[in-house]
């Protein structure tokens, strides 16, 4: 019923969109910004397939409202630059590729809070992205190949 | 699921079965219920009930399956639906009473979740059935006691 | 999504005025994790939601000689992180790391945690074991809510309409207390507790218990205190009879909710095992 002027940034770039309330950040992401990259999964917040960083820290695009990221920056799989790209293709870290943007974008939020983050850490802070294809192995060696690497 | 209560009435054993077999008195005793009418041999009505932040509105009737006034017994259907969450509840409640001043009520309630209503876990269905029945039950003892 | 109003005030007495104007249809929003969860699937439908993203105050952690006060609208995140959480107690920063996963803790916060009153959540148990202490505004003032009055029953807490949770208190430990929180988690490590306890256990020189606080999840409708347990302890050394003693009587409080995640049998008999085990910790 209300509708909300948002204005933040995407990958760097600034937004400014009108929303109504009930819009949510995955939907405004893939639907109105073309911003496919994030995927739609659970819908409840627990396999991760949504994560986007806000502000630095990885958060479920499903369970937020878009009125929620004003102000914020915000960033996803599309506005990813980093080693864990290159370490996932050469560590096989993805095979269907569904949870890789996910994957991908909450390890790249670890590494720059924590570059010394433990492989313990790592599997930690990943805990909460699944993944039904690769059985795990290739994305924790990845993620910590590309620690090393920075 | 099933659930039982106990309470002990005192008064008559002829009195509490009269205002048990008066269904628009009886179910007027379920807290939540409102705009109780008379329809056919029992009632229809709404009841309110919240399960913490979901509100649950349910419409439908009360009517007395069969009763038997020597041996005590009787049953009770209750059939409402929640039409906006989507799903509906069905309860037999087999009552007995017994004893005379004191008078002992006891109810065996079969509830039955349809729908969207049972996805919100059989756990929490049970307290609130469980609570709507032992509220009933106690104000059946005071509605009893008070005339 | 059902449309909806939705309103984010600047200020606290701005979302307090909110809040009295309209209290029945009128949902208030802090992280949003379980409320945005219920409303995508049609089991909320409120009229207006009520964002308090804009109220930093709310966020803040801090340290004073009464103690640890912990904002409302601080994140899962931000409180495990947090020096001053991790000074007053090493087990207080790990329950708030022990929440679900790392998205939900930077999103989910203390007060909605609260507010939500799930038995199977993790800062409560270790909150109550802590004492910890509620405050909750209104238009018309503040009311003090000692947390084991704060959770009325399953998904309901005592808050009158029109209140809202802006901080947990949390008094200064005994000195010398151990504290720890133990989370039983048989299934997946994302998940709700099936049974938690918290401990904290202070003794004398001589070795003998002066106090113990044992707080339970998952082990009822509410997040419990095993009262009969903690006065089993005191005065006596904290030796494997008192521990076996006290876990037993920690079970024997439990009323718990059968579900998924066990029956009301085996949580009641997990609650003696978990409280032996966070106990012999803290002895």
């Amino acid at each position: 019923m209300s509708e909300h002027r948002i204005r933040f940034t995407l990958n760097d770039a600034p937004v400014d969109v009108t929303v109504p309330a009930e819009r949510l950040l995955l939907d405004l992401l893939r639907a109105d910004l073309g911003k496919t990259g994030t995927k739609d999964g659970c819908s409840v917040g627990v396999c991760g397939l949504c994560a986007v960083q806000v502000d630095g820290a990885p958060m479920s695009a499903c369970l937020l409202l878009a009125t929620q990221v004003d102000g914020a920056r915000v960033r996803t799989i599309e506005g990813l630059v980093s080693p864990l790209q290159d370490a996932f293709i050469d560590e096989g870290g993805f095979q269907c590729g569904i949870c890789t943007s996910g994957q991908l974008v909450t390890a790249d939020a670890l590494l720059r809070a924590k570059p010394d983050a433990t492989d313990a850490e790592i599997n930690d802070w990943q805990m909460g992205n699944l993944c039904r294809c690769t059985g795990y192995y290739g994305i924790s060696r990845a993620i910590s190949r590309a620690r090393d690497a920075k | 699921m099933r659930l039982e209560h106990r309470v002990t009435v005192d008064a008559p054993r002829a009195k509490v079965w009269s205002v048990l077999m008066d269904l628009p008195v009886a179910a007027r005793c379920v807290p939540g219920t409102r705009d109780i009418v008379p329809e056919g041999d029992g009632v229809r009505g709404r009841l309110d009930v919240r399960v913490g932040p979901i509100k649950m509105s349910l419409e439908g009737t009360v009517a007395i399956e069969s009763r038997d006034e020597a041996a005590g017994t009787a049953r009770l259907r209750a059939d409402a639906e929640d039409r906006r969450l989507g799903g509906a509840v069905r309860t037999f409640v087999d009552l007995a009473v017994s004893g005379d001043s004191p008078t002992e009520l006891r109810l065996m309630s079969d509830v039955a979740i349809l729908g969207r209503i049972g996805e919100l876990g059989q756990p929490l269905i049970a307290r609130q059935a469980d609570k709507v029945l032992a509220g009933f039950a106690e104000c059946l003892r005071r509605t009893v006691a008070a005339r | 999504m059902r449309p909806f109003d939705y309103v984010e005030p600047e200020t606290l007495e701005e979302a307090l005025e909110i809040l009295a104007a309209d209290p029945d249809d009128t949902v208030v929003m802090a992280g949003g994790t379980s409320l945005v969860i219920l409303m995508k699937q049609d089991l909320v439908r409120p009229a207006r939601v009520l964002g308090l993203r804009r109220l930093g105050e709310l966020r803040e952690i801090a340290t004073t000689d009464a103690g640890l006060g912990l904002g409302a609208m601080a994140t899962h995140g931000a409180l495990a992180r947090s020096r001053a959480v991790r000074g007053h107690a090493a087990a207080l920063a790990a329950t708030f790391a022990a929440v679900a996963t790392v998205r939900i803790r930077e999103q989910a916060t203390l007060g909605g945690n609260l507010a939500h009153a799930d038995p199977a959540q993790d800062p409560p148990v270790t909150l109550l074991a802590l004492d910890g202490v509620a405050l909750a505004r209104s238009r018309f003032g503040e009311r003090r809510i000692p947390l084991e009055a704060l959770f009325a029953d399953l998904f309901e807490t005592s808050l009158e309409p029109g209140e809202l949770l802006v901080r947990v208190d949390i008094p200064p430990l005994p000195a010398g207390a151990r504290a720890t929180y133990k989370k039983f988690l048989p299934g997946t490590l994302d998940d709700y507790a099936t049974v938690s306890v918290a401990a904290v256990v202070a003794t004398d020189p001589a070795g003998a218990c002066v106090h113990a606080r044992i707080a339970l999840g998952g082990a009822g409708p509410v997040p419990l205190r095993a009262h009969e347990a903690e006065r089993s302890l005191v005065g006596r050394r904290v030796d494997d009879a008192a521990i076996r003693e006290a876990a037993m009587l920690a079970a024997a409080a439990t009323d718990p909710i059968e579900d998924l995640r066990g029956s009301a049998d085996y949580k009641r008999a997990m609650t003696a095992v978990w409280t032996e085990r966070a106990l012999r910790e803290v002895a």
